[in-house]
This record gives C-alpha cells, structure tokens and sequence, in this order.
C-alpha cells in the first residue's frame, strides 16, 4: 500500500545534480578528509603505473554525492531525512570531468520514501542501483 | 586465507570531533548549514573516517590480494538521528559473509562482507557501515 507523503509521488525525480569538474585537488582534499590515501586517487604516475587511465576518484566520494542529492532534492537539503544509502561501486570516476546524479522516487510509504539513483560520468555509470531511504 | 565469517576486530574509541565534520564538508564541497557550529552532525558518508581512529591490527584481516581487491558495495545505516559532534562512538569490525562467484574469464572471484557498528557510550546502535570487498580472479583463469 503506497501512501503519499510530504507532496511527493512514487516516479517523481529528484532535482538531476552536476557536480564538478572534478580535480586531483579535491581528490587529495578527501583523501585527507577520510583518511583513505591509497595511491591510485591521488597519483597519477603511480595509478598508471599498475594499469589505471589515470588516478581515479574514491567511491566514497561518489557515494557522497548520491546522498547529497537525495538530500537535497527530496528532503530540502537536510541530511537528517537520509536514513539509509546502499550504493554498488561500477565505473572509475576521472578527473577534470563532472558527476551528474539522479533519482527516482521508488516507493513512499508514509513519510518514508525510496529512492533510486544512479551517478555516471557522460556514458559511464560509476554507481548503479543506489538506493537511499529518507523520511521527509 | 583471512579471517573467517564471525570475525570480530578490536573495538576501538572514535570521538566525532567538529573540526573533523568541518573538514570532511569542505572536502566534499558542501555548505550546509548542519554540518557548522557546535551542533554541527556527521555527513552520511563520514564515519568512513573511523579508520583514522583505529589502532593498529583493529581491522579485520578478509586476506585478498590488494592488487585484485575492488570495493563493490559500501552501505551506511543511521538507527537515529545521525551522531553529532562531541558524541564519542565505540567501533568495531565483523566479518559477517563470505562467498565465490565464478568470474567472467574464468577463476573465482571472492567476496567479503564486513560490517562495522557505531555505538554510543550507553551501548546503543547508532549508525552502521557495510562494505563488500571482491578479490577478482587471478589473470590467465588459473586458480
């Protein structure tokens, strides 16, 4: 049984989101941030070296992106509603491009309501089947 | 091999400090207003941070081979509100599945579940993280 909630319906879109470009700087920013300085984010020569394209963004950024979009189209920018965010990790996110993000309302049930999202860079998707729960 | 399923890392202490919370919103790009000032809560995905916090051997050991380890899955679970700072969360490791699929080119690609639980100083489940972590297949198929 889906019960509308908070003005929205299940198929609404979030607010589509572009973040970026993207840039080693901000790379090694969050990897200070996080504490996760494993080589292949934040030096170049080095990604190359073991087969990379270049060095690539840590997931957990991307996964940080997904929630701030979720956050922001659904729940007004709060990240109190984001109860829950399951991401799966599928593409190499690369530097000097933009993330775009979006989300589909899947399922509302009183005030808590089921998104779906997906981040990619151009054709290539670097989250798939994200899902974030919310109570608005 | 590494640790089988039921594997618990020593719990170890993580104080949400604000600085931190500011830090991780600025590497992030985010202005929002509540990750500021004193109230200021966690971003969702900074508990990730807890590995600063951990001493050596706090981790638990799944045994694969960095050079063929992906990061497939990362799931975070708030239980209430998300913890704030100055809050002081206990955190510990648990491998909680482990399995193989055949892989794509042959060889088996093996997976580890762990899960890691936030809990306040009263022993309440604030806030949970789940990775899975794949060691892909040896090249050439053998294995």
């Amino acid at each position: 049984m889906t019960v509308p909630a908070a003005g929205v319906q299940v198929g609404d879109k979030a607010d589509p989101r572009e973040y970026g470009p993207l840039t080693t700087r901000m790379f090694v920013r969050y990897a200070g941030a996080s504490g996760d300085f494993n080589p292949i984010h934040i030096d170049r020569e080095f990604a190359e070296s073991v087969g990379l394209p270049s060095n690539i963004l840590h997931g957990l950024y991307s996964m940080g992106v997904v929630a701030k979009t979720a956050a922001q189209g659904l729940a007004h920018g709060d990240p109190r509603a984001l109860k829950k965010l399951t991401v799966q990790f599928r593409g190499m996110g690369l530097p000097e491009q933009e993330i775009d993000v979006t989300g589909t309302i899947k399922e509302v049930d009183g005030n808590r309501v089921t998104v779906d999202l997906e981040a990619r860079q151009g054709d290539n998707r670097i989250i798939r089947n994200a899902v974030a729960e919310l109570e608005i | 091999m590494g640790n089988p399923v039921g594997t618990r890392g020593t719990d170890y202490e993580m104080v949400v400090e604000r600085g931190k919370i500011a830090e991780f919103a600025a590497a992030m790009q985010s202005q929002n207003p509540a990750y500021a000032g004193s109230g200021a809560i966690v971003p969702p995905t900074f508990l990730i941070s807890s590995s600063l916090w951990a001493p050596e051997g706090a981790a638990v050991d799944v045994g694969f081979d960095r050079r063929r380890l992906l990061h497939g899955e990362q799931e975070f679970t708030f239980h209430g509100p998300p913890p704030a700072a100055g809050q002081v969360l206990r955190v510990s490791d648990q491998i909680v599945d482990r399995y193989e699929k055949p892989g794509k080119r042959g060889g088996m690609m093996r997976f580890a579940v762990v899960v890691t639980e936030y809990r306040g100083e009263d022993g309440t489940l604030v806030a949970e993280a789940r990775r899975t972590l794949i060691e892909t297949a040896p090249k050439g198929g053998a294995s």
